[in-house]
C-alpha cells in the first residue's frame, strides 16, 4: 500500500544524505513537490504516480547538491569536499600530517624501519653496480660482437685443455688461409719495459706490443695521431693519455721519442684513451709496433706461444663457418706433430663478449677475468637482503597497527573509504621506503671507495646515471609497494565497530603470517652465517695447510736478461750474502708458472703423457727442504745429471704404477727437448708446486738451463738487511731494470686472492643481513611486550617472579628461532658441499660450523629479546595495570 | 530542446524577468517558464533552486517564508534593485545577441 508521507520522508532523507541541503532547503523543495503533486493529482493521476512522475521531473538530487554547494561557497573551483578530487585526494594534508606525527611518535620503529630498508637499499645498490660492472667487459667495443679470440685446445692425459695464448705465426696464415670470412685479425702480446724519459725511468707493468689495426678493431678512441699509420711503422708506439701526462705534462706527446728497457728508442705516433664506463679484460697503458718485432724470434716460431690473437670475422659471417674449417687449417701447420705425438690440437673461437668469463682457459693470467658464479651468489644475496628487510617493513607495520585501530575505526565512521585507508598506508610505506632511498644514495655515495677496496673493482659506472636512477626508483617504488601492500590490506580491513573498542582480533593466521616471516628472516641468516663460518674454515684450512715443502722465508726473485747471461756468478754473488742460507734458479716457483711437455716414458714408450715440467739446479730439493723418498738428489759429483737424469715426484710414479723404488732407472724422454731418454735417478716427496684448487700433479724436474726465476733461502733474523743486499747485488749485475721479488707465501696467498675478497664481502653482507633480521626481532619483540603488558602486571601480582616471566616470555620467540635454524642446516650443508668441491684439498664439511652457526643465531636473537622481556620483567606491575 | 549552456545562460535573466512582474516562489516560477515557452524550455525542476539561491546570495533577489492557505510553507522571492540592474544589463546584451542575429539571418540571408 502506498504511503505517501512515508514515501515523502524517504525522499528526503535521500536529499538530507548531500551536506549541500539544509533543513530550509529541503524544507522549500518538498513544497514544491508537493505543489506539482497537487497539479498532477488535479489532472487525474492516482497519489502514487503523481509522487513517481513529481520527483522524476524534480531531478537527481546529485547535481542540483553540486550545485547547491556552488553557491554556499566563495571557491572558485568548488568540488564539494564530499567529492573526490580529480588529481589529489583531499584528505593528502592529513595523512602526511598523521604519517609525519606516527614517525615522530615512534621514533625507533620509524628508525629501524627506515634504516633497515636503507641499508637493504644501500647492499643492492653496491651489488647492482658490481653486476653491471661485469657484466659490461668488453661491451664498449663498437664492434664487439665480431670480435672472437682465439684459443687452442690441446689434448692432454684425458681430454682437451683450453688455452688462451698462441704464437704469432698464427695470425697472417689464418688471414692468408680464410681471407672472406676473416676481415682482421689482430695480435696482442702482453709485456712490461723500462720507459727512459729525460733521464727518468719509469717501470710500466703493462706496456704491451699489438699490430697496427688495434685501433681499428677494437674502440679504444685515438684522441691523438692518424689511425692508418698509428702502429704501421717499427720503433712506434701509442700511449694512454694519462700516460702522456704522467711522461710529458701538458706538453704535446706525438712525434716524441721515449727510450724503452736502456735499448731502442720509440716514436709515439698516438695518444689513446680509456672512455669512461669501459672495462677491458685487457689493459694496457702503452702499446708498441708488432712490426719492430719482425725479425724476433718469437715471431715466426710456432711453438713460442705468447700472445693473444683475436679475429674480426666479415660482416654476416657466422662463427661456425669458420669453426668448421680450422680443424684442417691445424693438420695442414700442426700436421706433422699431430701425427708424431698422436695428441690432437685444436681452434676454438671465443666470443669477446665471454672473454672476461672464461675461467676454464689455461695460460691466460695477463687478462683479467670475473666470475659468473659470484654474480649469482651476489644477486641472491640481494634478493635474500631485500626480502628480509620488506619482511621487517610488514611485520612491523601490522604490529604496530593496534595502536593505530582507533585511528582506523575514526576514519571509517568518518566516512573513509576502504580504498582510502589502502592508499595513506601505501603511501606512509612509500614515504618511508623514498626516505629510505634517499638516505641509501647518500651512503653509497660517500661509501663507494670502501666498496671498490673490498670488492678489488672499479666501479666505472656512475651512480648518478639515468639508468641507475631509473632502477632505483623503479626499486624503490616496488620495495614500498610490496612492502606497503599487506599492511594495507590488513589494516584497512579492519570493522570500525571492533577497532574501535578494541576488539580486533589478530587471530592466529595473523600471528603464524607473523611467525613464518620471522621463521624466514632467520632462514636466511642462519644460512648465510653458516655459509660465512664454512668459507672462513676452509680458508684457513687452506692457509694453515703444510704445502709439503718449507715456505717460510722463501724469496722468489724475476731473472731478467742481463742477470741469466750470468747466472752463475750471480748466485754465487747471492750465496756470499750472510743471510741467504741457499738459493737455487728454477723454470717456475711454487704457486707460479710450470710447463707441461709431452713425455714418453716407462715401458710402453709409444705412449705419450702430458706432464708439468720443473727445470733445475741441483740447490732445488735443498732449498725447499724437500726429502727424497728413493734415490738420490741431483749432485755435483755427476756430470752426466745435467743431461741425462732426472727426477720424478711420487704422484708421478704413482701415475705409472711404480712404488718410488721401483721407479729408479726408468726411462722419461722429453719429446719437445730431450734427443736422447734420461733416466729417473730420485723420486722427490710431493710438495705443493700449485695452488690447492689442484691436486698434486705429476712432475718432472730436470736440469735444464731454461731457469727464469731464483729461489732464495734467507735466515729469519735481520730480513730487511738481507734483502737490501740482495739489491745491491742485484743492482751490480742489472743496474737498469729494478729487482722484482716476493715471498713464496704471498705468492700462495694471491692465487687464493679472490676467495678472501669473497670471504669478507660475504661477511660484511651476511653481518648486515643478520643485522636487519635482529632489528625485525627486536621491534617484534617490543610489539609482544607492549601487548602483552597487562598480562605480566597481573602474573607479577600473582606472584611471578623475573626469572618465570623472562622464560615465557622468551620461550615463545627463541622457538621460532629455532625452527628456522633447523630449516637452514640442511640447506646450507648441501651448498658448502657445492662450494667445497672447488677445493681439491678441503674441510670435511663439518657439523662444527653448523652448531656454532646456531649458537651464534640463538644468542644473537636472545640478547635482542631480552632487551624487551627483562624490561617488562622489572617493570612495576602497577604502572602496567593502569589504565591509558 | 535548448542546449545546457544556453539554458544556463539565460536562466538568471528569466527568472528576474518573472520576478520583476511580482512576488513568486519556486514552483510557481517553474509553472510560468514552462508556460510561456510552450515547453521548449525544460530544466529538471530541482534545478532551479540552486540558481534562486545564487542570485539571492549576489543581492539581486530577496526572499521570505509564507504560509498558504492550504497551510503550506512557501519561499517567497523578490527582485531588488540589484536585480532589476542587473537584468537591465543583461537585457541589453541579449537585445544585441538578438539583433546581430536576426540581421544575419533575416530577409537577405548573405550569411546563413
Amino acid at each position: 500500500m502506498f504511503n505517501l508521507e512515508k514515501s515523502i520522508q524517504i525522499w528526503k532523507r535521500q536529499l538530507r544524505r548531500s551536506p549541500a541541503f539544509e533543513d530550509g532547503d529541503i524544507a522549500e523543495l518538498e513544497s514544491h513537490l508537493r505543489d506539482e503533486m497537487e497539479r498532477l493529482k488535479a489532472e487525474g493521476l492516482s497519489e502514487e504516480e503523481a509522487f513517481y512522475k513529481a520527483t522524476k521531473t524534480f531531478g537527481e538530487p546529485d547535481p542540483i547538491a553540486d550545485e547547491m554547494y556552488k553557491t554556499k561557497t566563495t571557491k572558485t573551483v568548488a568540488t564539494p569536499p564530499w567529492k573526490e578530487s580529480k588529481w589529489m585526494p583531499a584528505m593528502i594534508s592529513n595523512y602526511l600530517k598523521v604519517a609525519r606525527r606516527n614517525l615522530s611518535q615512534n621514533k625507533l620503529y620509524a628508525g629501524i624501519n627506515i634504516s633497515g630498508l636503507a641499508i637493504a637499499i644501500v647492499c643492492c645498490l653496491f651489488i647492482y653496480l658490481f653486476i653491471h660492472n661485469e657484466l659490461n667487459y668488453d661491451r664498449f667495443h663498437e664492434k664487439e660482437d665480431r670480435i672472437y679470440k682465439v684459443t687452442r685446445l690441446m689434448e692432454g692425459n684425458d681430454g682437451f685443455r683450453k688455452i688462451g695464448i698462441t704464437s704469432a705465426p698464427f695470425a697472417d696464415a689464418l688471414k692468408i688461409d680464410f681471407p672472406n670470412t676473416i676481415e682482421e685479425v689482430i695480435r696482442i702480446m702482453p709485456s712490461d719495459g723500462v720507459v727512459t724519459i729525460d733521464n727518468n725511468n719509469f717501470t710500466e707493468d703493462r706496456f704491451y706490443i699489438a699490430d697496427a689495426n688495434l685501433f681499428d678493431v677494437f674502440s679504444w678512441p685515438l684522441i691523438q695521431g692518424n689511425p692508418e699509420t698509428v702502429l704501421s711503422q717499427p720503433y712506434t708506439v701509442a700511449i694512454s693519455e694519462e700516460t702522456a701526462l704522467k711522461y710529458f705534462g701538458n706538453e704535446d706527446a706525438i712525434g716524441k721519442t721515449i727510450r724503452v728497457n736502456n735499448d731502442n728508442e720509440y716514436e709515439i705516433t698516438g695518444v689513446f684513451k680509456k672512455p669512461p664506463n669501459a672495462q677491458s679484460h685487457i689493459e694496457f697503458d702503452l702499446v708498441a709496433s708488432m712490426e719492430t718485432f719482425k725479425n724476433a724470434a718469437f715471431y715466426s716460431g710456432w711453438w713460442w706461444n705468447n700472445l693473444h690473437t683475436y679475429i674480426l670475422l666479415a660482416p654476416n659471417v657466422q662463427p661456425e663457418q669458420l669453426e668448421s674449417q680450422l680443424t684442417s687449417f691445424i693438420n695442414k701447420y700442426f700436421g706433422d706433430n699431430i701425427a708424431q705425438n698422436n695428441r690432437r690440437i685444436e681452434l676454438a673461437l671465443l666470443p669477446l663478449s665471454e672473454v672476461y668469463f672464461a675461467n676454464d682457459i689455461q695460460y691466460d693470467s695477463q687478462i683479467a677475468h670475473g666470475d659468473k658464479t659470484i654474480i649469482y651468489m651476489f644477486g641472491i644475496v640481494a634478493l635474500l637482503i631485500i626480502i628480509v628487510a620488506c619482511v621487517n617493513f610488514v611485520n612491523m607495520a601490522t604490529a604496530r597497527s593496534v595502536s593505530r585501530a582507533k585511528e582506523i575505526g575514526i576514519r571509517k565512521t568518518l566516512g573513509a573509504h576502504r580504498s582510502n585507508l589502502m592508499a595513506q598506508f601505501l603511501g606512509e610505506s612509500l614515504l618511508m621506503s623514498f626516505s629510505a632511498g634517499i638516505l641509501s644514495f647518500l651512503i653509497v655515495y660517500y661509501t663507494t671507495p670502501l666498496f671498490e677496496q673490498l670488492t678489488g673493482k672499479n666501479i666505472s659506472i656512475s651512480l648518478f646515471s639515468p639508468q641507475i636512477l631509473f632502477f632505483s626508483f623503479l626499486f624503490i617504488l616496488i620495495t614500498g609497494l610490496l612492502s606497503g601492500i599487506y599492511p594495507a590490506l590488513f589494516l584497512s580491513s579492519f570493522e570500525p565497530v571492533k577497532a574501535l573498542k578494541e576488539k580486533i582480533n589478530f587471530g592466529v593466521s595473523q600471528l603464524f603470517v607473523r611467525k613464518g616471516l620471522i621463521v624466514f628472516q632467520f632462514t636466511v641468516s642462519s644460512l648465510l652465517i653458516i655459509g660465512t663460518l664454512i668459507v672462513n674454515q676452509q680458508l684457513n684450512f687452506i692457509s694453515n695447510k703444510s704445502l709439503g715443502f718449507e715456505s717460510n722465508q722463501l724469496l722468489n726473485i724475476d731473472i731478467n736478461l742481463s742477470v741469466s747471461e750470468r747466472l752463475e756468478t750471480f748466485q754465487q754473488s747471492l750465496e756470499q750474502i750472510p743471510g741467504v742460507e741457499i738459493s737455487s734458479a728454477m723454470s717456475g716457483t711454487p704457486g707460479g708458472f710450470y710447463d707441461n711437455y709431452l713425455f714418453r716414458a716407462g715401458e710402453n714408450w709409444d705412449q705419450t703423457h702430458t706432464l708439468k715440467t720443473l727445470f733445475t739446479d741441483h740447490n732445488f730439493s735443498e732449498v725447499m727442504d724437500l726429502n727424497m723418498l728413493a734415490g738420490r738428489d741431483f749432485s755435483n759429483e755427476y756430470a752426466s745429471d745435467s743431461t741425462n737424469s732426472v727426477i720424478i715426484n711420487k704422484t708421478a710414479a704413482d701415475m705409472f704404477g711404480w712404488t718410488p723404488e721401483l721407479a729408479i732407472g726408468k726411462r722419461f724422454q722429453n719429446q719437445f727437448l730431450d734427443s736422447t731418454a734420461r733416466v729417473v735417478i730420485g723420486v722427490v716427496e710431493d710438495f705443493h708446486f700449485q695452488s690447492l684448487y689442484q691436486p698434486i700433479a705429476p712432475l718432472v724436474v730436470a736440469m735444464n738451463d731454461d731457469r727464469r726465476e731464483f729461489l732464495v733461502k734467507v735466515e729469519s733474523e735481520n730480513i730487511n738487511g738481507t734483502l737490501t743486499s740482495i739489491e745491491e747485488v742485484w743492482n751490480e749485475f742489472s743496474p737498469f731494470f729494478p729487482i722484482e721479488y716476493h715471498f713464496i707465501d704471498q705468492q700462495f696467498e694471491q692465487l687464493y686472492e679472490n676467495d678472501t675478497r669473497q670471504r669478507s664481502v660475504f661477511a660484511v653482507f651476511t653481518f648486515i643481513a643478520v643485522l636487519i633480521a635482529c632489528m625485525g626481532l627486536f621491534s617484534l619483540a617490543s610489539f609482544n611486550a607492549e601487548k602483552r603488558r597487562k598480562e605480566m602486571g597481573v602474573r607479577k601480582i600473582l606472584g611471578a617472579d623475573f626469572s618465570s616471566i623472562l622464560i615465557l616470555f622468551n620461550k615463545e620467540m627463541l622457538m621460532t628461532v629455532f625452527i628456522s635454524f633447523i630449516i637452514a642446516a640442511p640447506l646450507t650443508y648441501f651448498l658448502a658441499e657445492l662450494w667445497l668441491q672447488n677445493y681439491a684439498y678441503r674441510i670435511s664439511n663439518s657439523y662444527q660450523s653448523l652448531i656454532i652457526a646456531g649458537l651464534v643465531v640463538l644468542t644473537l636473537s636472545l640478547i635482542t629479546i631480552s632487551y624487551q622481556s627483562i624490561k617488562i620483567a622489572l617493570s612495576n606491575p602497577v604502572n602496567n595495570l593502569k589504565n591509558d | 530542446m535548448i542546449s545546457k549552456e544556453l539554458m544556463a545562460a539565460s536562466t538568471r535573466p528569466l527568472i528576474l524577468t518573472i520576478l520583476k512582474r511580482g512576488e513568486s516562489y519556486g514552483y510557481q516560477i517553474i509553472q510560468d517558464v514552462k508556460k510561456l515557452s510552450g515547453g521548449t524550455l525544460e530544466w529538471s525542476d530541482g534545478m532551479l533552486y540552486p540558481v534562486l539561491h545564487k542570485l539571492q546570495k549576489d543581492g539581486c533577489i530577496q526572499s521570505r517564508w509564507e504560509v498558504s492557505e492550504e497551510g503550506r510553507r512557501r519561499k517567497y522571492y523578490a527582485i531588488t534593485d540589484t536585480g532589476r540592474e542587473e537584468l537591465a544589463t543583461a537585457k541589453q546584451q541579449w537585445l544585441s545577441v538578438h539583433e546581430v542575429l536576426k540581421k544575419l539571418w533575416g530577409p537577405s540571408p548573405e550569411w546563413a
